[in-house]
Formats: C-alpha cells, structure tokens, sequence
C-alpha cells in the first residue's frame, strides 16, 4: 500500500515527511526491539516500522536498514531529538492514536481484502 | 587507497549512540559502495557502537575503509564481558533495565554482528575492557 492509504486507515498525524506519499509498503515490522529490526529487516525500502518505541533510536535503527517510513503508536509524545533524526534522515514520521495491536489488526486487513479482491 | 577515520565513544549517551554508523553509512553510499555491503556495515558497525555506550565506560572506533575490505577496531575502557560464549548466545543479555527500555538489550548484539561479517575477533579483560575487531570483504573488481 502506499504512505498515504496507511495514513488513511491509521488516521495518522504526519510528524516529518519524508519519503513521497506514493511510496509503496510491503512490509511491516511491529516491535520495539531494535537488534529484531537490525536481524529480520529484509527490504528497509519497503518496510514500514511500527512502535511505541519513541526514543531517538528508534529512527536511527530505522536509518541503519533504510527503513522510510516509522509510525509511532498509542499517540505517544516523542523526544525532539527523534524529529531531528527524522529530519536529517528523510524518513516519514507518523503518529497514529491507536495501539499496536489494532495498527497491525487494521493493516492486516487491509492487505487481506487487497489480495482478496485482487483473486475474483 | 585507504579511508580511515576514528570516532570516540561515550558510555552511556543513547542520543548519540549510531552517530558513527550513520556518519560511515553515508560515506560508503557517498563511495558508491554496494548496497548489501552498505547494509553488513551499519549493522554490524551499530550493534558494536551501541554495546560500548550500553555496557562501557568509553570507547574508541576506528573505520578502515580499504580497497577490498571494510575493517572495524573498536576499543573500549569497561568492565569486559565475564563470559565470552554466553554474550555469543542469541537472547543472552547483561544490559541494564535502562538499556532495554532504549529497545536493545534482546542479547543480538554480537550474534548480528558475526552473522554479517566476514570475520570477528572479541578479546576481552575482565574490569579493563573489550577489543572487538571485525571486517567485511569486497568483492574484487
């Protein structure tokens, strides 16, 4: 899906824009331990990291695998030092209100009713 | 032609940590490096940088970039690590409450290290420190 239908879906606020809004995403990583996003990252450039890891670490573990696009969860307040990081690595900073577990729910399906219409 | 440069390591400071990896990434791009080789260094440059602010005093890291290897020494003062097999072992971890709470501290550190490196050399000295050097080979062309 593109950066702007997650948008849509996650109602999210856009903290930094990085990446153009017609990115493609294929993947997406929950979690919030980084050495998980270092190891499992395949593809960072079409991988979408969701966390409530909202520390500047976050962001540079993004940098490190070219992950574009990070969506913090549970409407949490981030560091400055983050949007900095955001800022000079050109990722897309989203903030969404819900929690991870409904993010990846709602994404989830999403995805499934893409590949299901897409099989009539 | 060889690139070398050395970056000082604080314990303890998160919001500096990666300040080294992000500064060589951008290097080997910069160099036109492969993009899976690009990919090996800043993980395992990383993984490296964040163990010496997790868990040492201070330490040194110094990037050689050479025609057919990229080659990493890192130096840190600290309490050295007391068994060298188990910090080897997936999930095995001594961080500190705080340092999990920054996301790290799952005991991949140097498990991700040795996966993307060609090869690695841990020594360590129980309260002096750790010398870690590792390197990743260039394909010739």
């Amino acid at each position: 899906m593109k950066i702007d239908e997650l948008k849509k879906i996650l109602n999210a606020e856009v903290l930094t824009k990085g990446i153009d809004d017609n990115h493609e995403i294929e993947n997406f990583c929950c979690t919030e331990l980084m050495s998980d996003v270092l190891a499992f990252t395949n593809d960072g450039e079409s991988t979408a990291l969701i966390t409530a890891l909202s520390n500047a670490q976050t962001l540079r573990t993004a940098d490190m695998v070219d992950i574009r696009v990070v969506v913090i969860v549970r409407g949490k307040q981030v560091e400055e030092k983050l949007i900095e990081i955001a800022e000079e690595s050109g990722i897309t900073l989203l903030r969404t209100k819900y929690p991870i577990f409904t993010v990846a729910g709602k994404l989830y399906q999403h995805i499934n009713m893409e590949s299901a219409s897409e099989h009539k | 032609m060889s690139i070398s440069k050395i970056y000082h390591l604080e314990g303890g400071n998160f919001s500096e940590a990666g300040m080294a990896s992000s500064d060589i990434k951008k290097l080997l791009k910069k160099l036109g490096l492969p993009s899976n080789i690009i990919k090996k260094v800043a993980i395992a440059m990383y993984e490296a940088e964040i163990n010496v602010v997790a868990h040492a005093y201070s330490g040194i890291m110094e990037v050689m970039i050479k025609p057919d290897e990229i080659f990493v020494s890192i130096e840190d003062e600290g309490p050295g690590i007391k068994d060298i097999n188990m910090a080897m072992t997936e999930g095995f971890s001594t961080a500190s409450q705080k340092v999990r709470e920054m996301g790290f501290g799952a005991g991949m550190g140097l498990p991700n290290i040795k996966r993307n490196t060609d090869f690695m050399n841990l020594e360590t000295e129980i309260d002096k420190g750790t010398k870690l050097k590792f390197g990743i080979k260039l394909s010739g062309e």
